[in-house]
């Protein structure tokens, strides 16, 4: 009869334990804002949705959280994204083209809380009750960017030391020559750092791009001009870029290779 | 088209050469001693030969063709004391008639013959570890799909709809399956995605479920990596029976406020209705009809579905016999993918709203059956399964065909009493039409040999070996050996050791190869080159009787894989499938049975850990649960029986997932609670599943079924 009992009142507590765990719950943590629209919005516009990223640039598409999509009819939309608890290195506004598939590059605005255009503002949800406020984001239709056959291809050449915490190195186009923030830059893919020499093809809108170059991402810094470790230059060693003009958006620029050093920024000491 | 021709021509000769045969029969009936009443799935062999059958749902039996000799019948069902009827005279063409009662008792030992592995066998003498469903056990869980059904299996676990044995598939989107489906011994899977259609045949067509865990591409080739789920289907029975289910119910509130979508009572219902009969002298028949449609418990979660099947069975003469069967289903649900967000975890995104699929399935085989003589038995097996699916999506619109055709013979040859071959060939070919995967074709051709025989008294081994040879229409082309080997040892009547090792493989479906197109945003890119993802897997288990009432089975395994077949998404949203992991999956599992009190009380313990690593990267396999168990305990009290049902699955790390690794992510535990009244031909149940309404979630963003209730009408005339 005892050993009964105790069969029972065991089994009455893990029934119990079961019952008191319902699970998953609704989010209730996440950030919030408004998000202004500069521009006329582009036609063939599917989608605008807010992007958040818990590494900037993101290099795994599980760094990636997609809100939902951002009401179109508007222009200023007040936008909540519900979101689990993580710290946030970037959040941004990501344009989706009709018939395209999704380019979390595709950026046209970020949460940029100070006037450095190259420093997102971290977001961070600490517990299942924080909502973060004023997440507030200009989103410039100007810089949307349609899928293109144009591309410009070389190879990149390191000569140097790589410093111990690098990650990637990121090619960017700027058709500024002093580009004032991220978005006046298009980026490729990060390729993993170390290497000595690496063919590259980046997808690139037409245009005519007087800054053309690469950004070293290490664990912790800041990616801003100081990031910079080289850039094109038709002649060898010269201080100053050469433009990469790309005329229309089939074109396939090759032979645009560029020698760089991973330990020295060149625009550190002139910034 | 012109080599399924001929094989129907063979199948023909078959026929029309076997017509000749005489001699004598053994029929009669199996009754329970203390009710009378006939007993439905009691199996009867022949001792020594390869003959066998099953009494129908009257407790009836029949078995043709047989030797003019003295014959040993062995008759056994579980939860009944076995019965062996000696010397048994048989004269040609003269039919001995026998009333067997069987007398229940507490577990002797569980008698459960299965087919899976191409041949009726005990359990016992397997050397794999095999689950096994059986007709009691559908009937007292009440589910309208076989993948509710499984969910309840010791060792099985489900991420979305693709099933895992002891974590063989882990998550894949639906293209392709490391385990392997079969209808009655007959592989049935779609030629373009290579999964499970779990929606074809519904429960109340099934008779027993048979799961085979570890490699079985020693006897089934591709697909069968992980394990093999073999459906046995209702048998069309001399005797005519029909029976009529239907069954109703909705769905409660979601436990929060943020999660209720309408104001709408969300439900479903489920007509089966199934009738056999003999027509004339030589055919029973089987027809079965279904319709399930519910409304969803989430946006775009409804369904309607139409399913039919017939089986027609042919005596053709003593010794053969002709097995015709289809199943077909037709049907349209909604489509989604993902939530909204964890905020409103029932809704879709809005531009989903209004996504929907089309789909109908048809598959049809033949099978000729026949004993040349008391030592060899041959098989003939002519299959076709189409699978079509249309989306009807807000960003995309596709559809797919895809065509299988199949082809196999196999032989068993009592070689002598303690010694039988099988072996045989396969063919199969593949043609797709599809918006995804464009328009291909492939080619499996196969040959396979198993020889089981026992060494000394209580010492059983079997060895086996298959090839498989696949090519692709792009000139892709590889082949596989297969071997097996397994030992079981009766150490003891209460004791059975059993030790198996054999590799297996999986060929690349089309969907992993050539799918191509954007999806929800995603760009799907080809890889035409994929090769076979290869396996070898171990066991060592054990088969004991702990106490009287107390049965216990235990293994330890380990799977290797190479060249794993996986989803990688990239940075630039693009998702190709690459032979990418070397990986191996270790583990333990326990299964536990009990029955006491007169057999009224009954409780199954299984329990499931397991050690998934991905090898290369030195991480956990993506989309394994680390631990598994099921827990069921029944009680029968005169005509009520009660039944309770417990499901756990260890929540998935953030690096066991490729999506989202920063959601909320819970252990899965669900409790269902049944009662059951039986009138004599009628049945009334109530159930309740989700009992605690715990939410959770298998894939990412995809909340499973909330709390529940359903009621259930059955009648058998």
């Amino acid at each position: 009869m005892v050993r009964f009992l105790s069969v029972l009142a065991l089994l009455l507590a893990a029934v119990l334990s079961i019952a008191c765990d319902s699970g998953l719950e609704p989010t209730r943590s996440g950030f919030r804002g408004r998000i202004t629209f500069v521009g006329e919005k582009p036609a063939d516009t599917d989608q605008v949705i807010v992007v958040a990223a818990t590494r900037f640039p993101p290099t795994q598409i599980d760094e990636i959280f997609l809100g939902e999509p951002l009401p179109l009819d508007r222009e200023t939309v007040d936008y909540t994204v519900y979101s689990p608890i993580t710290d946030y290195a970037a959040i941004g506004v990501v344009w989706k083209q009709q018939n395209q598939p999704w380019d979390v590059t595709n950026i046209i605005g970020i949460y940029l809380p100070t006037s450095n255009g190259f420093v997102p503002g971290r977001v961070s949800i600490a517990d299942r009750q924080t909502m973060v406020d004023s997440v507030d984001i200009q989103a410039h239709y100007s810089k949307v960017k349609r899928a293109v056959d144009s591309s410009v291809s070389g190879r990149l050449r390191a000569s140097g030391q790589w410093p111990s915490d690098s990650e990637s190195l990121l090619i960017f186009a700027s058709t500024e020559l002093i580009p004032s923030g991220l978005l006046d830059l298009q980026f490729g893919a990060p390729i993993p750092a170390p290497f000595d020499s690496i063919d590259y093809r980046l997808t690139i809108q037409p245009g005519t791009y007087r800054l053309f170059g690469v950004l070293l991402i290490r664990i912790g810094q800041p990616l801003d001009v100081s990031a910079i470790r080289g850039f094109y230059s038709r002649t060898a060693g010269s201080p100053f870029p050469s433009s990469v003009v790309v005329p229309t958006d089939t074109s396939r620029i090759t032979g645009i290779d560029i020698a760089f050093d991973p330990s020295k920024a060149p625009f550190t000491a002139s910034h | 088209m012109r080599t399924i021709a001929v094989l129907f021509l063979l199948v023909a000769c078959f026929v029309a050469t076997s017509s000749a045969n005489t001699g004598s029969a053994i029929s009669g009936k199996i009754t329970d001693s203390e009710t009378g009443e006939g007993l439905p799935g009691v199996n009867i062999l022949l001792v020594g030969t390869v003959l066998g059958t099953t009494s129908d749902v009257n407790g009836e039996f029949r078995m043709g063709g047989l030797p003019t000799s003295r014959v040993d019948l062995r008759i056994t069902m579980m939860g009944y004391k076995q019965v062996v009827k000696k010397d048994i005279e048989l004269k040609a063409g003269e039919t001995v008639r026998l009333s067997i009662a069987m007398q229940s008792t507490v577990l002797e030992s569980p008698e459960i013959l299965i087919t899976a592995n191409k041949r009726r066998q005990n359990i016992q003498d397997s050397p794999n570890s095999i689950g096994v469903l059986t007709a009691r056990d559908l009937a007292a869980k009440n589910q309208v799909y076989l993948d509710d059904l499984l969910g309840y299996a010791s060792g099985v676990n489900f991420v979305g709809s693709q099933i895992n044995i002891r974590g063989s598939s882990g998550y894949n989107y639906g293209a392709g399956s490391r385990v392997l489906y079969l209808i009655d011994g007959v592989p049935v899977m779609p030629g373009d995605s290579g999964d499970i259609k779990w929606d074809l045949v519904p429960a109340s067509q099934v008779e027993q479920i048979e799961i085979i865990k570890g490699a079985g591409s020693a006897l089934y080739g591709s697909n069968a990596m992980g394990g093999v789920v073999n459906i046995i289907t209702k048998k069309a029975t001399a005797r005519p029976a029909t029976q009529i289910r239907y069954s109703a119910g909705f769905y409660d509130k979601p436990a929060y406020e943020e999660w209720r979508w309408t104001d709408r009572l969300l439900h479903f219902d489920n007509l089966d209705l199934d009738h056999t009969r003999m027509i004339g002298s030589s055919l029973n028949l089987f027809a079965s009809f279904g319709r399930h449609q519910s409304t969803g418990y989430f946006q775009n979660g409804h369904y309607q579905r139409w399913n039919a099947a017939a089986k027609l069975f042919w005596r053709l003469t003593a010794t053969a016999n002709l097995t015709l069967s289809t199943q077909y289903e037709q049907g349209d649900r909604g489509a989604a993918l993902l939530w909204r967000s964890q905020r409103y975890a029932l809704q879709v995104p809005p531009q989903a709203i209004g996504d929907y699929v089309e789909s109908d399935k048809f598959n049809a085989t033949a099978i000729y059956k026949q004993a040349l003589n008391r030592k060899l038995g041959i098989k003939t097996r002519v299959s076709y399964f189409r699978n079509f699916w249309e989306n009807f999506f807000h960003d995309n619109q596709s559809h797919s065909t895809a065509h299988r055709f199949g082809f196999e013979f196999q032989a068993d040859h009592q070689i002598s009493e303690n010694n039988v071959l099988t072996f045989g060939s396969e063919e199969s070919w593949d043609h797709v039409i599809s918006q995804l995967v464009g328009t291909h074709d492939q080619t499996v051709l196969s040959v396979y040999a198993q020889n089981e025989r026992r060494l000394v008294d209580e010492l059983h081994l079997t060895v086996g070996v298959r090839f498989d040879h696949h090519t692709v229409d792009i000139g892709f082309a590889d082949g596989e050996w297969s071997p097996k080997f397994g030992l079981v040892w009766h150490t003891a009547p209460q004791l059975s050791l059993r030790l198996s090792t054999g590799r297996g493989f999986r060929a690349a479906s089309m969907s992993e190869r050539f799918s191509e197109g954007i999806y929800s945003g995603l760009r799907l890119v080809p890889n035409p080159e994929l090769k076979s993802e290869t396996a070898w897997s171990h066991e060592f288990g054990a088969n004991l009787r702990l106490a009287p009432h107390l049965f216990a089975d235990m293994a330890v395994f380990a799977n290797d894989y190479w060249d794993l077949i996986e989803p990688e998404p990239d940075t630039d949203q693009t998702i190709q499938f690459i032979n990418l992991t070397r990986a191996r999956i270790a583990g333990a599992e326990v299964t536990l049975k009990w029955n006491g009190w007169k057999n009224r009380l009954g409780a199954d313990l299984g329990y499931t850990f397991l050690y998934p690593r991905d090898l290369d990267r030195q991480t956990w396999l993506a989309y394994r649960s680390r631990r598994l168990l099921t827990a069921s305990a029944s009680l029968t009290l005169a005509a009520i029986e009660t039944g309770i049902d417990y499901r756990y699955a260890a929540k998935l790390d953030r690096e066991a997932v490729k999506l989202y690794p920063n959601d909320d992510r819970v252990d899965q535990q669900v409790v269902d609670l049944r009662l059951t009244l039986n009138l004599a031909a009628h049945q009334i149940t109530a159930q309740v599943k989700n009992l605690f309404n715990h939410n959770h979630t298998q894939v990412e963003r995809t909340l499973l079924p909330i709390r529940h209730f359903m009621l259930t009408v059955g009648t058998r005339f």
